[in-house]
């Protein structure tokens, strides 16, 4: 565990003006980006990485974590106004959020979902304070075997939960581990799948990888698809009575144990690896809703189905970190740009970070409760901008975007062949987008496939090549048998029933 | 066979090829050590293989394919790579612009104002912020 000088040193640094300004910057941007249908969190943090490389970690990151949770709360606006999520997660958010707008009451429901969204969030952050240290000391106990196992489990999971089927799963996580293969290779220094191209000596750039298969591949296929259609212009009354605009502490009190239900939820799916927001904002709408004396008032603009989702999506943000600061392990697409973010910084995240990077962890604590409060005033004072962000041109916006990924790209990779490596993955995301393979499972993979070869490397060498020697280390053992079921779990006896051709 | 098994097909055949041909020649190979820089690599393409063949003979899933979005992702994707291509030849300031016009054009923007807008505010204030302000190269 830390020291509280390390601790109290780092919340020192989380408060200086410099790193609330980038943080401010960050949801600043988040909101802005995800009230806008179409450019989520997840894209702009890809966009936005390579512009983080010229500062120091805990700006950079506390910058990073700011779009994330800022997205989070501008997603909802535009599921609430136009019935049309700007993120993935709201999409819960709409099944009561735009009744409630449609019965006259637009600010009411963004502003239940603005604080249900803080609270879920900070409840997770709480839990992820309290937590991760321990965790990390349990975690650092574990030796190069079990770490190998630990990272095949997750795989496992997250092949089997993210995406369409499982295989498709594990073909995306294959070809993730394939493309992380190519430079030198991390044991003996010779080159892989070089093809001629010095350029490939060290690998596939980062950033071009991240960008390309994820902010890239998303503009193409939303250009692809657009036909110079025109949103409509959202207006929001302003002479309204007071409980027609407000939500009264009355009424945010009348939902504590649904708001408590779906941050618990939230926070628990968060710290399993590829279950994601969605899910968890879908389950706790479920279960809030079965729990209900009324269940019928659901899907009618009630405030309890707003509370439910966005303290749910949004708890998700924070336990993310969970498995991500303690073991290393990414859970979804913001974890795995966040980890890029480390490693650019020249951090590896795990469970050595608390103890050779207490300072910056609590910093980034310290920036995550911040963002948090950051949150809560934009919100508050940038609801009606963001609401008539939802209008704004897509053309604009999408061509602005991928000049953004251009420069961004070459400024990171210095050279136009980055440039081409991200185009070359915006085809590949774009394919496996198609083919229903899961984007978000290569990322992760591609990001911990130098780690995951190194440790392979390492348990052999520990287990002296024979894997019978599995036996003197139970954990492991059991973890790779976990990961086995897990994908015959998912695979085989969860498939659901479809249509044969 | 539909647009699914073909794509599997072909991932299929592609992990045969990338284990018979591609790693054998792109790979070298060494005698010492636990683990040599084709085991990982080549563990990976016997695991595509075989998810891909399991993916093959067992998927019920359908998938869409509309031939329009396609060609139009195609299209984009080849404006992209001329224009980084020319990027590299004549300069960012003159190329970035023409890239966010034809982009807007593409997807029926028809609003003057915001062309001008779009294909100027972008691309000249990131060059002026890049180039100028911080002194750093674009392509």
């Amino acid at each position: 565990m830390p020291e509280l000088s390390v601790i109290l040193a780092g919340l020192s640094d989380a408060f200086t003006l410099t790193n609330i300004l980038f943080v401010l910057c960050g949801i600043i941007v988040g909101q802005f980006v995800g009230a806008m249908p179409g450019i989520g969190p997840v894209m702009t943090m890809a966009i936005a990485i390579p512009f983080t490389f010229v500062l120091n970690p805990l700006p950079a990151i506390g910058f990073l974590v700011g779009v994330n949770k800022g997205g989070l709360i501008g997603g909802a606006i535009p599921a609430i106004l136009i019935n049309t999520p700007g993120t993935p997660d709201a999409a819960a958010t709409a099944l009561d959020g735009h009744p409630l707008s449609k019965k006259g009451k637009p600010l009411k429901a963004m502003k239940m979902a603005l604080f249900s969204s803080v609270t879920g969030d900070t409840f997770s952050d709480i839990v992820l304070i309290c937590i991760a240290a321990p965790l990390a000391v349990i975690a650092l106990k574990m030796g190069p075997v079990e770490i190998f196992a630990l990272m095949v489990f997750a795989f496992a999971v997250i092949s089997g939960l993210i995406g369409s089927s499982v295989m498709k799963g594990i073909i995306a996580a294959a070809f993730g581990l394939l493309c992380a293969s190519v430079g030198l290779d991390p044991e003996h220094s010779t080159p892989r799948f070089i093809f001629g191209f010095f350029d490939l000596y060290d690998g596939f750039p980062i950033s071009s990888v991240a960008i390309g298969s994820l902010a890239v591949s998303e503009i193409i296929a939303r250009l692809a698809m657009m036909r110079g259609e025109v949103r409509p212009a959202v207006t929001i009354p302003r002479d309204q009575p007071v409980e027609d605009r407000n939500v009264s502490w009355r009424e945010y009190w009348a939902c504590r144990f649904t708001l408590l239900r779906g941050a618990s939820i939230g926070t628990f799916i968060g710290a399993i690896p590829g279950m994601g927001s969605t899910a968890a904002a879908f389950m706790s709408y479920a279960s809030t809703k079965q729990a209900s004396k009324d269940p019928e008032a659901f899907g009618k603009g009630d405030l309890r189905g707003i509370a439910a989702t966005e303290s749910a999506n949004s708890s998700v943000a924070g336990a993310d970190f969970i498995p991500l600061l303690t073991l290393g392990l990414p859970g979804s697409a913001s974890a795995a740009l966040l980890i890029s973010a480390f490693l650019v910084q020249g951090i590896q995240p795990g469970p050595l970070l608390f103890a050779e990077q207490g300072q910056l962890i609590y910093g980034l604590f310290g920036a995550m409760v911040i963002a948090n409060i950051c949150n809560l005033f934009c919100g508050l004072f940038g609801l009606r901008l963001w609401a008539k962000l939802i209008s704004a041109p897509e053309s604009i916006v999408f061509s602005s975007a991928l000049i953004l990924c251009v420069i961004g790209v070459y400024l990171s990779t210095g050279g136009v062949f980055g440039v081409y490596v991200m185009l070359l993955f915006a085809c590949i995301g774009l394919g496996m987008n198609a083919m229903g393979y899961p984007v978000v499972v290569f990322i992760i993979t591609f990001f911990l496939g130098p780690r995951f070869e190194l440790s392979l490397g390492q348990s052999l060498t520990i287990l002296k090549g024979d894997w019978t020697n599995l036996i003197n280390h139970p954990i492991a053992l059991i973890l790779l048998i976990l990961s086995v079921g897990v994908v015959y779990w998912l695979g085989i006896v969860n498939r659901s029933p479809e249509p044969d051709l | 066979m539909n647009a699914e098994r073909l794509m599997t097909a072909l991932l299929l055949v592609c992990g045969l090829i990338f284990l018979v041909v591609v790693i054998p020649a792109q790979v070298e190979e060494v005698d010492y050590g636990r683990i040599g820089p084709g085991t990982l690599p080549r563990a990976i393409a016997i695991i595509v293989v075989l998810a891909a063949g399991i993916q093959l003979l067992c998927s019920r899933e359908r998938v869409l394919i509309v031939p329009l979005v396609v060609l139009r992702s195609f299209v984009f994707v080849s404006l992209i790579v001329v224009s980084v291509y020319l990027m590299s030849l004549v300069g960012f300031e003159y190329i970035a612009p023409l890239l966010a016009l034809g982009v807007m054009l593409l997807i029926g923007e028809r609003r003057w104002y915001w062309l001008v807008s779009g294909c100027l505010i972008i691309p000249i204030s990131s060059w002026l912020i890049v180039e100028q302000a911080l002194n750093r190269v674009l392509p």
